[in-house]
């Protein structure tokens, strides 16, 4: 019998809105510790802002938004980072003009100003052996990087303040199949060592090949979830998302 | 203690499953609202919207469905899903009217698979076993929901479907059957033929049988193991919300564990339709939670029984259902097979020398279990025995056609089916269940 893993994060009924508009419109979700579940839907369904409401950056109007079973809404953005929820944010956001080393150290703020340096400074040295490209280049300004490097610059600088949760937010987008891959890859590791992820994901078929779970989101609403391979199965899911015709499916 | 065939799912903390089930419900209501027009306009009418049902409790403001709703979708009314999505077809047997068509799509035959397994796994049916189905195959779901768990446990399956006792014995001798899967009654007669033939059950091989489509006491229970020299197990589905899979007993025999994790299940009171607190008897209440091509909100299904979601000693937390024994109507379930005393008093009608009043008996016969229609003659003066002995049997080979179901007719003096003040009974089963 596979061990159990506990909930982290659950969304019951969670509804989000910009001023009138209704982005998230009852969303429940959940995230047991050590899976990898792969929010997917169509552009402007709600993927970004239901992400940014678990890390504190949208405010919830209705539902519960909990963390180990405690509510999160309405915590600031940095307690929720405290918690171990990080987000990778779609388009990288890195500090162009600062070092790559800096970008990771910064992800790391909080444990430094803890003075954890020493264990800052094994993960660095975790993160340079997931992706020695960072180490290579590791006194560059981050705008000299390729779209790929700042992506692993990205999730790198997520991993240095040591996330119980990911939030990765399209991380593949813009990127050459081959670093796309390689991102990818780089996901189902961290889930090895340990890590849960919630995955939004523009290609579905990698997304839902890596993840355990998935959930379709459709205007704000989820219209499908289970197995990640149940997903793929679904025929709706095949033609809206893994751009298969009629003739295909 | 007998394996758990899924321990993810049955043995997930309840706090877990109330998560999961309201994530299901609420994915489920979005895909019906946009796609079952029946659905779509009885949250309209409702003043609802999806999103306006927040939690479990919040499904209680959803009207009920009816098996007249199904009767009046017939054939596909109600598909969430177009033919092309649709991999398998199945029916309930309803005997008149319109029965019920349920799609399946390859998650759902999938799901079907594995729900099926779980309650074979719950009563020690394996890869060691010899399963012999007696089951109808066809449209009826119990063989192949029944067939589809049987392989997926690892069993070798025999497909002898339903029909010939001498014939089920001889299989059981020499296939060395160890576990049946079939409906109680065809068990029960098993046995008596086992008997009434001089055959030793010691020369079986028998050890486990999981019964079903059909209530059944616990003395019919008892008959069925002394005589065939097994453990008997009850389990409980309907073709509605999917065929077989959807409870049965494991190896505690304390109530059928329900597969929460695709069913949310209410009970209600039947005349007011209210829920009831746990551990109390009421009408069995489905919403599907998994269901691709058929999906059912609040569906009645006239069967009465009790919940209990307290720990179970085998443990899955999945909660238990009473034995459901009793129904809301006077639904007769015979042979697998539906009957409504409405049915066939509509069938009755189109006889002119008929009285109004009609009395459906069911009892245990030799072979399998009997129907005994018996009807008033109408005011018609000189009414010879020839003559009645003719619309005797004009009655009887309609109904036969009419209901598709062997039956006896058997025509009674007018008003004599009318007691002393109260009418009599329209059903009197005599099965002792």
């Amino acid at each position: 019998m596979a061990p159990r893993r506990p909930s982290l994060l659950s969304l019951q009924s969670v509804r989000v809105f910009y001023d009138s508009l209704e982005a998230l419109k009852g969303v429940s979700l959940h995230v047991n510790e050590g899976e990898i579940v792969a929010l997917v839907g169509a552009n402007g369904a709600g993927k970004t802002t239901l992400l940014n409401a678990v890390s504190g950056l949208l405010p919830v109007r209705a539902g519960h938004l909990l963390w180990e079973g405690q509510p999160l809404a309405g915590r600031r953005p940095d307690r929720i980072v405290r918690l171990g929820i990080t987000q990778v944010p779609e388009g990288r956001q890195v500090f162009g003009a600062m070092s790559v080393q800096d970008n990771l150290r910064l992800g790391a703020y909080l444990r430094l100003r803890r003075r954890e340096h020493q264990a800052v400074r094994e993960d660095l040295e975790r993160v340079f052996a997931m992706f020695p490209v960072l180490r290579e280049r590791c006194g560059q300004p981050a705008a000299n990087l390729s779209g790929g490097e700042q992506q692993m610059l990205a999730v790198g600088r997520a991993l240095m303040s040591r996330p119980r949760l990911l939030l990765l937010d399209e991380p593949t987008i813009g990127l050459a199949p081959k670093m796309a891959h390689q991102i990818l890859e780089t996901v189902a590791e961290l889930r090895q060592q340990g890590t849960t992820i919630l995955l939004i994901e523009q290609n579905v078929l990698a997304s839902l090949r890596v993840a355990d779970r998935g959930y379709v989101l459709e205007t704000g609403r989820i219209v499908l979830e289970g197995p990640a391979a149940e997903l793929l199965s679904n025929r709706d899911v095949q033609r809206a998302y893994l751009g298969k015709d009629y003739e295909e499916v | 203690m007998c394996a758990i065939w899924n321990p993810q799912a049955e043995t997930m903390p309840r706090e877990e499953l109330l998560q999961l089930q309201l994530e299901r419900l609420q994915s489920t209501l979005n895909r019906v609202y946009r796609y079952v027009a029946y659905y779509h306009r009885v949250l309209d009418e409702a003043g609802l919207q999806p999103e306006d049902l927040q939690s479990r409790e919040d499904l209680q403001r959803l009207p009920f469905t009816t098996h007249q709703d199904l009767r009046e979708s017939y054939p596909y009314g109600m598909f969430a899903l177009p033919l092309r999505e649709i991999v398998r077809l199945q029916s309930s047997l309803g005997t008149t009217g319109h029965p019920t068509v349920v799609g399946y799509t390859r998650n759902d035959l999938k799901h079907w698979t594995d729900l099926v397994a779980r309650n074979l796994s719950g009563c020690g049916i394996g890869r060691e076993d010899v399963v012999q189905i007696f089951f109808g195959y066809g449209l009826f779901t119990g063989g192949f929901g029944f067939h589809y768990g049987a392989e997926a446990v690892g069993a070798a399956v025999i497909p002898v479907s339903s029909g010939d006792l001498d014939r089920q014995l001889r299989i059981m001798q020499d296939f060395r059957t160890t576990a049946l899967l079939g409906t109680p009654s065809h068990a029960l007669y098993m046995g008596r033929r086992l008997v009434a033939q001089g055959l030793d059950p010691h020369s079986l091989s028998l050890r486990v049988g999981l019964f079903g489509a059909e209530p059944w006491s616990e003395e019919t229970r008892r008959e069925i193991e002394e005589s065939l020299l097994l453990t008997a197990y009850d389990s409980y589905g309907l073709a509605e919300i999917g065929g077989p899979g959807v409870a049965a007993e494991c190896e505690c025999r304390c109530g059928l564990h329900l597969a929460e994790d695709h069913f949310l299940v209410e009970v209600v009171d039947p005349a007011t339709g209210e829920p009831l607190p746990e551990g109390e008897e009421g009408e069995l209440v489905f919403t599907t939670l998994t269901k691709e091509a058929f999906p059912l909100l609040r569906y009645r299904t006239g069967d009465v029984a009790s919940l209990d979601s307290s720990p179970c000693a085998c443990g899955r937390t999945l909660a238990r259902l009473s034995r459901v024994l009793r129904r809301t109507d006077d639904l007769i379930i015979l042979q697998g097979a539906s009957i409504l005393p409405e049915d066939v008093g509509q069938e009755l009608a189109s006889f002119a020398e008929l009285g109004q009043g009609f009395q459906l008996r069911v009892r245990r016969g030799e072979e399998a279990d009997d129907l005994e229609v018996l009807v008033e003659i109408g005011q018609v003066p000189d009414m010879s025995f020839p003559v009645v002995e003719h619309l005797q049997e004009q009655v009887r080979d309609h109904l036969r056609r009419a209901l598709g179901l062997d039956l006896s007719v058997k025509l009674v003096e007018p008003r004599s089916l009318q007691g002393a003040g109260a009418p009599a009974p329209r059903v009197v089963d005599e099965r002792t269940l």
